[in-house]
């Protein structure tokens, strides 16, 4: 058991990457409450995360939302607990045209790919300050240190994401409270699936770039964010650890 | 050396050869400790041989299977003699941990060719080695996993470090190349970055400039350096199959001590 006495809130628990860490801190042992906005998909996921046995909640929120947020937050520290990890995952794409992209699209967009990071450290930090311990992990991207074209401002928030790791890393770090940045590359999910779908040739070009021969698995990604939440990670503050099969070592 | 909590233990590392370079003290024995509570059968080498068999008779004694061999990783025959024993008790190495390395302060004016090339064989040198000694038998089996333990001086350095930071930065370089080129055979290949961490190197290195130990704990975010099993727990990870999507990365382990320039 690797989180035997932890309550881990997860934002956009619901699918893809976010559920693989839902289920794998739940197998080492923590509590999780995880946060969506698809409910139909949430309720049956809790479902079956309560028949395996599971001590897991969820709440609605739009993580674009502070009072959404908030509310659900309250919920969750009711029936759980304090928060002892975090793991900032809700995120959306970004392919804009930067002379067409309205200043509302904008703040969405960095409402939820950014600006949330700050609003679930600003209402779990108080307990973890208290209990001088904790653990933030903010699924940045590859596109934090590098990018491809046509993912206008994707790269902006991701690189503002590695960011605000650092500074919560350095000010919190005085109070054991640990903040990381975990980066996929191309992974399997239902999102990055109907990507591939979308163009003939996507998932072909993925593929031909990886050197390890395959796209990853959203559990994969999960196994380091169980990790890092852990205390085996005692050590690991302000990192940003890319799990992207070498991608991002690569230049051509 | 800080002893792991193999209370935690997962047995990550259950079926494994684990080979580590700098096995008798400091970080390379807290690697060689947690191996061996994760479940692996581990092999080390050193130069030290006192601290070396007394690490593998302690481990031996409660129930592990570890094996110590003499040898200067500098250098590529005594490397080679020390791995063809260690593979013939053990099997073939199935994950490695290239950790043998200094310090060096050197002045660029005064600092021989000799010196020079002494420095980079242990430091840079020997990672290939360890490299080109298990990469054959990880092709075979379509598997592995190597991790270099580099520095936070692979990324950024401080002063009087000459030419550490050259050595340190190219192990992560190096981490690249083997990963694009060996990850098409599911052989993952990582740098593992600590900061300060309390080992005998950190401790000769606040010997020779005691100043900078207060100066030292002072910059640091977590208030403390790291301690050498804390370094470990992530060399095991890495190491198993639960980093197995992390290829070609550079893990810092350094309590945040990298995010911060002032």
């Amino acid at each position: 058991m690797k989180l035997p006495n932890d309550h881990i809130l997860v934002t956009g628990g619901a699918k893809g990457i976010g559920a693989a860490i839902v289920l794998d801190a739940a197998q080492a042992g923590a509590r999780v409450s995880f946060v969506d906005i698809d409910v139909a998909a949430s309720e049956k996921y809790l479902g079956e995360l309560r028949a395996a046995g599971h001590k897991v909640e969820f709440e609605r929120a739009d993580v674009g939302n502070f009072a959404d947020v908030e509310q659900a937050l309250k919920k969750l520290v009711a029936k759980q607990g304090d928060f002892t990890g975090v793991v900032n995952n809700a995120g959306v794409g970004s392919s804009a045209d930067p002379v067409t992209m309205t200043d509302e699209e904008w703040d969405v967009f960095f409402a939820i790919d950014m600006k949330s990071i700050w609003h679930t450290a600003k209402l779990t930090l108080p307990a973890m300050r208290k209990a001088k311990k904790g653990a933030i992990v903010n699924i940045a991207s590859i596109h934090g240190r590098l990018t491809a074209p046509n993912y206008f401002p994707y790269g902006a928030a991701k690189s503002a994401v590695l960011g605000l790791t650092r500074n919560l890393g350095i000010d919190e770090g005085p109070n054991n409270i640990r903040c990381n940045a975990v980066s996929p590359g191309y992974i399997m999910t239902p999102l990055s699936e109907a990507w591939y779908a979308e163009e003939e040739g996507r998932y072909e070009y993925a593929i031909s770039v990886q050197s390890m021969g395959r796209v990853g698995q959203p559990i994969e990604i999960a196994k380091v964010v169980t990790f890092l939440l852990s205390d085996a990670a005692s050590f690991v503050n302000g990192s940003d650890w890319a799990v992207d099969g070498g991608i991002g070592a690569r230049s051509v | 050396m800080s002893s792991s909590n193999s209370t935690n233990s997962t047995m990550a590392l259950k079926g494994h050869h684990v080979l580590v370079t700098g096995g008798s003290q400091g970080i390379g024995a807290a690697i060689v400790v947690d191996a061996a509570a994760e479940g692996a059968r581990v092999s080390f080498f050193d130069i030290d041989v006192e601290r070396g068999e007394a690490l593998a008779a302690k481990l031996n004694s409660e129930g592990n299977e570890v094996q110590f061999i003499k040898a200067d990783v500098s250098k590529f025959e005594p490397f080679k003699a020390a791995f063809d024993v260690a593979v013939a008790k053990f099997g073939p190495v199935t994950a490695a941990c290239s950790n043998a390395g200094r310090n060096s302060y050197a002045d660029p004016v005064t600092y021989t060719d000799e010196e020079w090339e002494s420095f980079f064989a242990l430091d840079l040198k020997s990672s290939w080695y360890i490299s080109k000694l298990c990469l054959p038998e990880m092709r075979k089996a379509k598997k592995g996993s190597i991790v270099f333990i580099s520095s936070i001086h692979g990324r950024m350095t401080a002063p009087n470090y000459f030419p550490y930071s050259a050595a340190k930065g190219g192990l992560i370089g190096l981490a690249r190349n083997l990963a694009l080129d060996e990850g098409p055979r599911n052989i993952r290949t990582n740098t593992v970055s600590p900061g300060y961490t309390l080992t005998a190197l950190v401790d000769s290195y606040f010997d020779l400039y005691p100043d900078r130990k207060a100066d030292a704990e002072a910059v640091q975010p977590m208030a403390r350096m790291g301690q050498p099993s804390e370094i470990a727990k992530v060399v095991s990870f890495v190491m198993s199959d639960n980093a197995s999507f992390i290829n070609g990365a550079d893990l810092m382990v350094d309590g945040g001590l990298h995010a911060r320039f002032a």
